[in-house]
């Protein structure tokens, strides 16, 4: 989206845009005398977004949110108008419970959570002391949130659409490529270790975004209802790359090392490699790659230790991985054109599964109770000090907790934000003392906040300064309570933004307080759930379905990735490699699997290993990498017993446990009972 | 005590203006006691900074008002 060196044209369009529909929705507010015009203003403002359709989703989130608090409100204030501190309770209980909500919903819908939330505490909180203006209230804030959003989406929509196909097709290339060369080093071996650690983590990071854009994408008619569909399985296959192409470094790595990387081995690579870089390759150079993948399997099979399992074990990854590309080609070209036609995307899409998210209910309670607990101090504070003003205290406190819930630790955003604020108030002073005074009529006074609102405007269009602009273009149309009338009373514009200082102040103390973790703690809460997995798939009789156990670790892992950038000195955290660990688990849904197939000797020496793994996993000693020398000896061991027996069952254990193995430390030598295998290789 | 402080016609609050003096004093106390590195010693360093604000506060309204007997 918009550059970072500068503002394109496209992001003063969309400023302009934006500009035209506040001052639409500010006519239109004068026109019918409704209550307090600079709530529509300052809608508008608050769902821009560069994008036509989420816009739409976004307006459609609110106006749900808003009609949901506009009912709450309607329904607590009348019961409860003999207690004001019931009512406050009630209120900051609501919020609570919303922000909790809204936290247990990991897509852009979690919105209409908090907006049904806030809508209470903005609409509500001032009746607690005027309760007979109740349902005037909730009516009139509905009315003029709606107005705003029917103008912001009527003017993004009609007025230079900006879709979202053409930025998002740039972003999967984008995406894509950065896979391809990730992918091109791992075949090639051409990287640092640590460089494609952290490439990895901020793909699978990247590919989790990519989850929320999909459902702004849902909103956009200009694409087909396909749109959506293609995109998430996509973005499904964008994840399950990673593990893969972690796995093939891993293996191609490992047998660079015992010297068994023989010319044959290598050219396969590169073929390979140069498929992936091609951007748009025939079928005939799939077929032709598959089938030098067969040949080195054979090879492998043919080798008589430890190097020809890894050789078997790349060839299956390098075939998933060609599958796997060929899937993401065809979804990539059926995105372009705008319609499902290859039958490869089709049948992607049918074996894309619902999402499984990991919820962190324990952090989105506490949450709920930062929230909660701002607006109880901020009602406390307003009562009893009995300053009129002072209901803006709770109100802001808890619409900051509300929109800033999601992160680790909101005060240093907060605390960036009160800048902001002061400038926007010492920005408001100088327009409703020095400029509107000038004014007479509706347009010279749009001139003149067009002056600030179209600069500021294009801010909001730019990723980096987004909370700029915001802080500017929301505050300041709130901040001059634009009415239809000029009041020019300083007491009460200095109270107003008094009381918004203290409500900042508040929102970070209880944030700071309650719930501000840092991206270190939440990172190592994050690896802890992913081992709990691992450790569970390993020591249960019917093991959870492989896809799925992919599916929830690779969410981790992409919820971990920019915690682990934010956490530069916590070096325990950056050793660990949730991709290597998100493998072994893999290896060990398929262990249990292949060990119903091994009755006797070889299946108890496989339930002992896993319950060892459990334990390992459990502990949560994979932090330290402690242990992890016996638990390669007890592989070894296993797979020294297992590879003892003949069949096909006993083939594939083998061939699962030095994947096992190569995942838990690929830097291990290699195993030292080559006899062994060639014992068994030899009958 | 005076309830407000005249300043050129604009009253302020002696409370507010103590809470302001309680938060520069907090701002400088706490920089002193990372210096020593007496956080380390902290379970909930923000739970700690609330207490000390509150101690400081109280004690500048004493100050201000006399100790009351």
């Amino acid at each position: 989206m918009g550059g970072q060196a500068g503002p394109s044209a496209a992001d003063i369009v969309f400023s302009v845009k934006t500009f035209v529909a506040a001052m639409l929705a500010y006519w239109i507010a004068l026109r019918f005398d409704l209550s307090r015009p600079f709530w529509a203003v300052g809608t508008v403002y608050i769902i821009a977004h560069p994008l036509a359709g989420a816009i739409t989703s976004k307006a459609v989130y609110r106006l749900l949110g808003t009609v949901i608090g506009g009912v709450m409100t309607v329904i607590l204030v009348p019961n409860l108008v003999n207690a004001p501190e019931l009512l406050s309770f009630a209120i900051a209980a609501w919020v609570g419970l919303c922000v909790f909500v809204s936290l247990l919903d990991r897509t852009p819908r979690s919105y209409v959570f908090l907006l049904g939330g806030y809508t209470v505490l903005l609409a509500g909180l001032p009746l607690v002391t005027a309760p007979e203006n109740a349902f005037d209230t909730a009516v009139s804030r509905v009315e003029e949130i709606g107005l705003g959003i029917i103008c912001a989406a009527l003017v993004s929509r009609v007025v230079f659409p900006r879709h979202a196909g053409p930025v998002l097709t740039a972003r999967v290339d984008g995406w894509l490529g950065n896979a391809a060369r990730l992918a091109r080093d791992a075949l090639l071996g051409e990287r640092q270790a640590g460089d494609a650690v952290r490439e990895r983590r901020r793909l699978a990071a990247d590919a989790v975004d990519m989850r929320a854009f999909a459902t702004h994408v849902g909103y956009d008619t200009a694409g087909s209802p396909a749109m959506a569909d293609l995109l998430r399985a996509l973005q499904q296959r964008m994840i399950l790359l990673l593990p893969l192409v972690s796995a093939i470094e891993d293996h191609v790595a490992g047998l660079r090392r015992d010297g068994a990387l023989d010319a044959a081995t290598l050219a396969v690579l590169r073929e390979a490699a140069d498929w992936l870089a091609a951007g748009e390759a025939s079928e005939a150079a799939a077929e032709r790659l598959q089938g030098s993948i067969d040949r080195l399997e054979a090879a492998g099979a043919a080798h008589p230790a430890w190097a020809g399992l890894l050789l078997a074990n790349l060839a299956r990854r390098l075939r998933d991985l060609v599958a796997l590309w060929q899937d993401c080609r065809a979804l990539r070209a059926d995105l372009a054109s705008g319609a499902m036609r290859s039958p490869r995307a089709r049948r992607a899409v049918a074996a894309t599964g619902r999402p499984d998210l990991h919820l962190d209910v324990g952090m989105a309670a506490l949450s709920g109770f930062a929230t909660t607990l701002a607006v109880l101090i901020g009602c406390v504070l307003w009562i009893a000090t009995g300053w009129a003003d002072g209901v803006t205290v709770p109100q802001i406190a808890g619409v900051f907790c509300c929109l800033l819930a999601g992160m680790d630790d909101p005060v240093p955003a907060m605390r960036k934000f009160m800048v902001f604020v002061l400038l926007a108030a010492a920005v408001s002073f100088v327009y409703q003392f020095a400029v509107f005074p000038m004014v007479d009529s509706f347009l010279p006074l749009a001139a003149s906040l067009g002056v600030l609102l179209i600069p500021a405007g294009v801010l909001l269009a730019i990723p980096a300064r987004y909370l700029v602009g915001m802080s500017i273009c929301v505050n300041v149309p709130f901040m001059l309570t634009l009415q239809s009338r000029l009041t020019l009373d300083a007491a009460a514009f200095l109270n107003g933004n008094i009381a918004l200082v203290l409500a900042i102040m508040l929102a970070m103390l209880t944030a700071s307080l309650v719930r501000s973790v840092g991206a270190a703690a939440s990172a190592r809460r994050l690896l802890h759930v992913g081992w709990a997995r691992i450790a569970e798939a390993a020591s249960r009789r019917r093991p959870p379905d492989h896809a799925r156990l992919q599916q929830r670790l690779l969410d981790t892992l992409g919820l971990l990735a920019p915690r682990l950038a934010a956490a530069t000195r916590e070096s325990d955290l950056l050793a660990s490699d949730l991709l290597r660990d998100l493998r072994a688990g893999l290896n060990i849904t398929t262990l249990q699997r292949e060990r119903r197939q091994l009755p006797g000797p070889p299946g108890a020496r496989i339930d002992a290993l896993l319950a060892q793994l459990a334990d390992h996993y459990r502990g949560a000693r994979a932090v330290t990498g402690a242990g992890l020398a016996e638990l390669v000896e007890a592989v070894d061991a296993c797979l020294a017993a297992v590879a003892a027996h003949a069949g096909r069952p006993a083939r594939e254990a083998v061939l699962t446990l030095a994947g096992l193995r190569q995942a838990l430390d690929p830097a291990a030598p290699a195993p030292r009972y080559r006899e062994a295998l060639a014992g068994r290789q030899a009958a | 005590m005076m309830q407000e402080i005249d300043l050129h016609g604009v009253f302020i609050p002696t409370f507010g203006v103590l809470a302001l003096a309680a938060f520069m004093a907090l701002a400088a106390l706490r920089r002193l006691l990372h210096a020593v590195g007496f956080y380390r010693l902290v379970w909930h360093p923000p739970l700690f900074n609330l207490a000390l604000y509150t101690c400081l506060l109280g004690a500048l309204v004493m100050l201000a008002r006399g100790v009351p007997r």
